[in-house]
């Protein structure tokens, strides 16, 4: 059993949890290959007299970290949500085949359209991670539901999905490819508003759902029997925040490419944070979700300048290790 | 009175338009139309064909995307350009504050690479996007006149490429004396692979427009995936060329496995002695018209050796 948390417990690490978040995104508008001084940030900020730099801090260091922390809350709540159906401490949206599925979408439009230009990747990318965990959906719903069959197939689509991407990359020329290959490894690089724009009503509405239904997480994780005798309607429900995982992740992936490891890190630490009621497990892991991409979008800007460094591959490097030792320590704690 | 206040108002409205900056050209690209400054001081560069144009009609770029090796911009560049550009990061992922950074006028970067990026780049300044990594030495040269036309330097560029046509013209007539319509192969070896660039690549067409021919001719129409061939040794013989150059881009190269093997040394080009080595980075990575006459450079020296064999 894990351990008991109070919520009183829970509500100071969020509260530490939001106070970090506060001060890594003050510290990623100062982060990147132009020093600028807190009183030139500070100034054009607020739009104070003396120096400023409107477009590095407002068009592009400003919309970035607040993509990071959107995309990073909607990728940790995705992972939870399919971690409490799934029953299943691996999963993640990675294992429903959406991370594979949208890069394999990427590679093909890439490779059989050309000519099309690179604004279409995103649409190309949520419709590849849709489809693809919409084949793992159906397959595990074939004649008797089975959530262990829905991970299996997961499995084997995000397999086949990595096989196509192989393919591709090993057999065309390397320059086609730049800019899949940048989105492949999860890079802020050069979003902006626009980027926003196009993705925060969709993203916010699915967060505020997700969030609203997920205290039923509790009652489907009892098992199908036990809920249903508590009038839940498990089928429908379960299909209910699937989809919704399904398209947070999507979008998100769709938007910055495939950070892989923040659904399945956030919620991990989440939990061993302030333990495994949904009811204070999703919003905690939200914050780390925020914190974790925010922190490495920041980091890639500014271990190297000016080359950036995508915030998937810090987060999965750093995130790693931390995340066996997270891990390691739970285990003592348990047993 | 009324003259000459009318007067004054003409010389003040004469004066301010001087001074504004002019946006008079209108520079169709991959990606649209965009409006330049009449002649750009400030421009930012983010391919190497790119900084091959600004080098032909001698105009140094304030950034430019060198991966971060500055070693990559040759010194046939240097010679020209200097060496006090601001590197803006990789080709990949140009730092894009650093570019706003450098307060650009002009901003060229490129169809494959940065396409994703061009609403992004043209919030930092006027913004145009050439294909510099697809299409062939004719399409390269072709290209330099719309950079002539963004720089504001038409005739300048038209002048430079009527020059570079003859240049190449008079290398092609010398190498005519020694081998006419041979065929010469040009490669690049990697650790694990060959990769010959076929007759409608960058490499080959401008093989081609020095007089040599090629038997690696793209067969179908979509000539992309014909560009650059990777290609098995079995391949290879059956190719045969009868000059066969390199650019090893490892210091171990998959030439170094075939090398003992009969099918390699049966190659006409291996039996006489015609296999010779260039640098991959400036064949390769690098096109354009200063980078076609360095090309020629090497290419008269390759000649020179052959014709010494003989």
């Amino acid at each position: 059993m894990s351990t008991v948390y109070s919520q009183r417990r829970a509500l100071s690490v969020g509260l530490i949890l939001s106070l970090c978040i506060v001060l890594v995104f003050i510290g990623s508008l100062s982060a990147g290959a132009v020093a600028i001084s807190w009183q030139v940030i500070i100034n054009t900020l607020f739009d104070l007299e003396g120096e400023q730099q409107t477009y590095i801090i407002l068009n592009s260091r400003l919309p970035r970290s607040l993509l990071a922390l959107l995309v990073g809350g909607c990728l940790a709540i995705s992972g939870t949500i399919i971690q409490g159906l799934l029953r299943n401490p691996l999963a993640s949206p990675k294992i429903i085949g959406i991370n594979a599925g949208a890069a394999l979408a990427v590679c093909l439009m890439t490779l059989l359209l050309p000519d099309l230009p690179m604004t279409y990747l995103p649409l190309a990318a949520v419709l590849g991670g849709t489809l693809a965990a919409l084949i793992v959906y159906l397959g595990s719903h074939w004649r008797e539901s089975s959530m262990t069959r829905l991970v299996l197939i997961g499995i084997a689509v995000g397999f086949v999905c990595e096989a196509g991407i192989d393919y591709i990359l090993i057999s065309s020329p390397p320059y086609q490819f730049s800019t899949p290959l940048v989105w492949l490894t999860g890079s802020l690089w050069s979003r902006g508003w626009s980027h926003l724009a196009m993705s925060w009503h969709l993203l916010i509405g699915l967060l505020i759902s997700a969030l609203i239904l997920s205290y039923r997480l509790d009652l489907i994780r009892l098992g199908a029997v036990h809920a249903k005798g508590l009038g839940v309607n498990v089928g429908f429900e379960r299909f209910l925040l699937l989809a919704i995982a399904t398209l947070l992740a999507s979008i998100s992936v769709s938007v910055v490419g495939v950070l892989g490891f923040v659904g399945l890190m956030a919620p991990h630490i989440a939990r061993s944070l302030v333990g495994g009621s949904h009811r204070t497990l999703i919003p905690i892991a939200i914050l780390v979700g925020m914190l974790l991409v925010v922190l490495a979008d920041a980091c890639g800007r500014a271990i190297a300048p000016p080359i950036e460094i995508s915030a998937g591959i810090l987060t999965a490097l750093f995130g790693g290790p931390f995340f066996i030792y997270i891990l390691l320590k739970m285990g003592s704690t348990e047993s | 009175m009324l003259f000459k206040k009318v007067g004054h108002c003409l010389v003040v409205g004469v004066i301010s338009m001087l001074s504004l900056p002019v946006f008079s050209a209108v520079i169709e690209h991959e990606l649209g139309s965009t409006q330049v400054p009449d002649s750009p001081q400030r421009i930012v560069v983010l391919e190497f064909s790119f900084v091959d144009a600004l080098a032909a009609v001698n105009v140094a770029p304030v950034g430019l995307a060198d991966d971060n090796k500055p070693e990559r911009i040759v010194a046939a560049y240097r010679k020209i350009i200097g060496s006090d550009w601001i590197s803006v990061g990789t080709r990949k992922t140009p730092s894009l504050e650093l570019t706003a950074s450098l307060k650009p006028d002009l901003i060229i970067a490129d169809k494959k690479r940065h396409s994703a990026a061009y609403a992004t780049l043209s919030e930092i300044a006027p913004t145009i996007v050439l294909d510099s990594l697809v299409g062939d030495y004719p399409a390269a040269v072709k290209q330099m006149s719309v950079i002539g036309n963004a720089l504001g330097k038409e005739e300048e560029m038209e002048q430079r490429i009527t020059e570079h046509k003859a240049k190449i013209a008079a290398y092609a007539e010398t190498f005519k004396a020694l081998s006419d319509g041979m065929y010469v192969q040009f490669a690049t070896a990697r650790a694990s692979r060959l990769t010959l660039h076929s007759a409608s690549s960058y490499n080959g067409s401008l093989l081609n427009a020095f007089g040599f021919s090629s038997k690696l001719n793209p067969t179908d129409g979509d000539a992309r995936a014909n560009f650059y061939v990777p290609t098995t040794l079995e391949q290879l013989s059956e190719l045969n060329p009868e000059v066969l150059i390199l650019g090893n881009y490892a210091d171990v190269t998959i030439i170094d496995q075939w090398k003992n093997e009969a099918l390699y040394q049966n190659l006409s080009a291996v039996k006489a002695g015609k296999v010779f080595h260039v640098d991959a980075h400036s064949w390769s990575r690098l096109r354009g018209m200063v980078a076609a006459e360095s090309t020629a450079e090497d290419l008269s020296a390759i000649m020179k050796k052959i014709s010494a064999k003989k």
